[in-house]
């Protein structure tokens, strides 16, 4: 029994205690860390909506998007738009930017299902660069690669979000509303569907589910959540420009779900959380930080295939605990086989 | 001996799928294993072939330690397999698939000798040389896959289910094709569901049951065998 | 007229460089279905070698730039065998985004190693290519041109015939339909893959030099940028097809020429994945790619 499993074992026994103990820390933090960490913390929780909305698509679909990052961005964009010209209020814009991204997310979509996975990485990644190229050119409106600045904070019935814990637990509570939403969705019918297409999808058409209509849903939903996590992103960080969704960006969210195990919906905030902290733990190393993490990408995946909450028929065929075990066993065998010897 | 394995266990991960097996096989014999689905019959060609890379015990090759060596040397050292499923090349020919079985081989006149050995023993080979694997039947496939292996010179054929998907007509042809096959003096191990057939054509058989050989004797012996009748014949 | 080809001319050159820095890539995507992210720095690592190889024995005549591109080539290829027996060789029988996270992870890992040893800024790349010019009529054509287009060819067509005639090229072929069975025909794979990893090193490398020298600049940061060029010139001419790295080099190169000269610079991009999507509507497998048999 492995360590991560026995983990998971208690996780499944103790839930609720683990889940309320949990939330308690969290919700106390801003009051038991220091201010660079209440901010990192923030991110953490729009960055897993984010890796959340790629993870119904990228998990759930199969299809590798790897331009995600424009469904996020457009998410931003309208929400700077909105906020900064026309003062909308903040449901309204939040709402608004994901059905623009869910949208944006529609179309590209229809013509990507036609595509083999492969197919698709490399249209998202051209559609991301088609959307970077617009917003750099449409000056008029996006303001080009100077971006937009002065988006006012968040006005909710009256009380205005500015202080860094107010953020806090503004995103904490949109992070928690959200996740639960879509935990919905999946447990219900439609979520099975979703669930079948994510195993087998063949399996899930021979039982007559409309393979198509399903990935279009998901891909949507997905898309859209992206483009709410972009623009509660827009009314975090107040000001943005095209660079903060270029494609390295895209390929980090697709890195948290795949190191928090694809096809699961623990494992967009796990992986967000592994993937942010990441570099924070290695800050002292400087310019090391970037090499090292990658170096610790790479093991991961070498000793845990399947992601941190992925399961293992997701996984490589033989890992390296099965290697050793091999390996002890081989030792044994060498000496009783040195013994039987008489071909 | 040419084959000998002991105390064979082949894991996947961290499941065994076989748990120890001793069989041999003998020069010029044909020697049968079979055993019902997930038996672990594949698994232990997967082994001496070196596919596999969860394997403990110990396999003999002419005396020579075989476990998990690199694939392409176990066809050098002589042991070709034709594998479940045919697995042909389908984008490739039937001429380039049989190049490919003597892959390890630089005698261009001897491959082209054995080529044209092959074209007699599956007469349908060299009608359809120029056609693009996939597109060929069932057993014409299977007929490409046996003669492949047996492109590279192999001392100990190892036959994977030949008669899988195939029907039953088909493999009394591939049946009689692995009998001619044992006239020229090569050594066969043969895996398969179909008792009846396998029996008919091999010297000595094990019975696998979930990794672990039960019953071993002649064919004859196996044939006559109330309990294998009953399990593995309907009788 | 005389400036649409001379855009034209263009255009095929900077293609011939794209499917230069391609073949590499497709190299190893057609063998096992990778999207290698750590390509472009790969190739930027080897480029810098022959950049310090270069400040060290000139760059000016013929022997010097070829024994720096021949040295920092095989490091690259060198380095891709490394990859490909620590990164990707253990997690080959998993699903591919596995492999992929690992290529994302080793291409940070080459991005940083490459900035320790030469620092992040951006240098100046020593022009080697011969500076002279022809006169067609009125249209320009740089004597660099020639050189960068028929050198691609060469290559290209070198590495066809290989993939067609040789023993090699057979295994490799054998083990794009169907990696097990190839090894249990005797084809060394453990041989062959990395092989083929290090050949992507080699001609990207030499893709790169070419690239860098045309316009006399190398930084870490065209690692990236030639990883998705390489990336989409594999997928317009199809993956697998040599033919189709060149051709879809040369369509990508001239979209972009003429992008930037009749609309806006910013366009240059976006124009050609444009082209990319077009294509892909009417071919989704490339324009020279073939479907690949999904077992269920």
């Amino acid at each position: 029994m492995t360590v991560v499993n026995r983990v998971q074992q208690l996780f499944q026994k103790y839930k609720l205690p683990i889940l309320i103990i949990l939330g308690l820390i969290v919700l106390a933090l801003p009051f038991l860390v220091n201010a660079s960490m209440v901010r990192l913390l923030t991110t953490v929780f729009i960055y897993s909506l984010t890796a959340l909305g790629l993870m119904l698509i990228f998990g759930f679909t199969g299809m590798f998007c790897t331009g995600f990052a424009a469904f996020y961005g457009t998410g931003a964009y309208v929400t700077a738009i909105l906020a900064t010209r026309y003062g909308t209020n903040f449901f309204i814009t939040l709402i608004c930017s994901g059905i623009v991204a869910g949208v944006v997310g529609f179309i590209i979509c229809v013509p990507s299902l036609r595509l083999s996975a492969d197919f698709v990485g490399l249209l998202s990644t051209a559609l991301l660069n088609i959307f970077l190229a617009i917003v750099r050119a449409w000056t008029d409106v996006t303001n080009g690669a100077s971006g937009i600045v002065g988006i006012p904070h968040p006005v909710i019935f009256g009380h205005e979000f500015k202080s860094k814990e107010e953020y806090y637990y503004l995103m904490l509570v949109m992070a928690v509303i959200v996740y639960l939403l879509i935990r919905n969705v999946l447990n219900s019918k439609i979520g099975l569907c979703m669930k079948g297409i994510r195993d087998n999808e063949i399996g899930t058409i021979a039982v007559g589910v409309k393979s198509r209509q399903m990935k279009l849903l998901t891909f949507t939903l997905g898309s859209f959540v992206g483009g709410v996590a972009g623009s509660l992103y827009a009314y975090y960080i107040s000001a943005i420009t095209p660079d903060n969704f270029v494609f390295a960006i895209s390929t980090t969210f697709v890195q948290m779900c795949v190191i928090g195990g694809l096809g699961t919906l623990s494992g967009a905030v796990v992986g967000t959380v592994f993937v942010t902290f990441l570099p924070e733990v290695f800050r002292s190393l400087a310019v090391y930080r970037l090499g090292v993490g990658g170096l610790v990408m790479v093991i991961l995946m070498v000793i845990r295939p399947q992601g941190i909450s992925g399961s293992k028929a997701f996984a490589a065929d033989f890992s390296i605990a099965d290697r050793i075990r091999q390996w002890r066993l081989k030792r044994e065998q060498k000496k009783v086989a040195a013994t039987e010897l008489e071909v | 001996m040419l084959l000998k394995v002991k105390n064979l266990k082949v894991f996947y991960g961290r499941v065994e799928a076989v748990h120890g097996v001793d069989f041999h096989v003998e020069e010029g014999e044909v020697v049968t294993i079979i055993g019902n689905n997930g038996a672990g019959k594949s698994s232990i060609l997967r082994a001496i072939s070196g596919v596999v890379k969860g394997v403990t015990g110990a396999m003999y090759f002419n005396g020579k330690l075989i476990n998990e060596m690199n694939p392409a040397h176990v066809v050098k050292l002589g042991i070709a397999q034709t594998p479940e499923g045919r697995q042909v090349f389908p984008d490739s020919t039937v001429y380039e698939n049989l190049i490919g079985g003597a892959y390890i081989r630089s005698d261009k006149q001897g491959i082209k000798d054995d080529i044209e050995k092959c074209y007699d023993l599956f007469p349908i080979l060299k009608v359809r040389r120029k056609q693009k694997a996939g597109l060929m039947s069932g057993g014409e496939q299977q007929m490409l896959a046996i003669a492949r292996s047996l492109m590279s010179n192999p001392k100990l054929l190892m036959l994977d289910e030949p008669s899988l998907g195939l029907a039953p007509v088909v493999v009394e042809d591939v049946y009689e094709t692995i009998a001619k096959i044992k006239k020229t003096g090569t050594s066969i191990l043969l895996v398969e569901q179909n008792a009846n057939t396998a029996l008919s054509v091999a010297d000595r058989g094990y019975v696998l049951v979930t990794g672990t050989i039960g019953t071993e004797g002649t064919s004859e012996e196996l044939l006559s065998n109330d309990e294998i009748r009953s399990l593995y014949m309907g009788v | 007229m005389t400036y649409f080809l001379q855009q034209t001319v263009n255009g095929i050159s900077v293609g011939a460089i794209y499917a230069m820095i391609a073949v590499g890539y497709s190299m190893v995507y057609g063998l096992l279905y990778l999207i290698n992210f750590a390509h472009g720095d790969l190739y930027v690592l080897g480029t810098f070698v022959v950049f310090s190889c270069m400040t060290v024995f000139g760059s000016q005549g013929f022997f010097s730039p070829l024994v720096s591109c021949l040295i920092g080539a095989c490091v690259a290829g060198f380095v891709g065998i490394l990859t490909e027996r620590f990164a990707y060789r253990p997690i080959r029988s998993g699903s591919r985004n596995i492999s992929m996270v690992s290529a994302l992870g080793i291409s940070a890992l080459l991005k940083t190693i490459s900035q320790v040893i030469w620092g992040p800024e951006s240098k100046a790349f020593p022009s080697f290519l011969p500076d002279g010019k022809i006169m067609l009529g009125d249209i320009v054509l740089y004597e660099r041109c020639i050189w960068v287009v028929a050198f691609s060819v060469i290559i290209i067509a070198a590495m066809m015939l290989i993939v067609r005639y040789t023993k090699f090229g057979r295994g490799t072929r054998f083990i794009m339909q169907d990696i097990t069975t190839a090894s249990l025909v005797g084809v060394n794979v453990n041989f062959v893959v990395p092989a083929i990893y290090a050949l992507g090193g080699f001609l990207g490398t030499l893709g790169g030099v070419l690239y860098s020298s045309y316009y006399s600049l190398i930084s870490i940061d065209i690692g990236i940028l030639g990883t998705i060029k390489a990336w989409a010139v594999v997928t317009l001419g199809g993956p697998g097809s040599l033919v189709g790295c060149l051709v879809g080099g040369v369509i990508l190169g001239w979209s972009e020429a003429m992008a930037s000269s009749y609309f806006f610079n910013a366009a240059r991009d976006a124009v050609g994945y444009i082209v990319i999507i077009a294509v892909l509507m009417i071919r989704p497998y490339g324009l020279f790619g073939k479907a690949k048999a999904e077992k269920v």
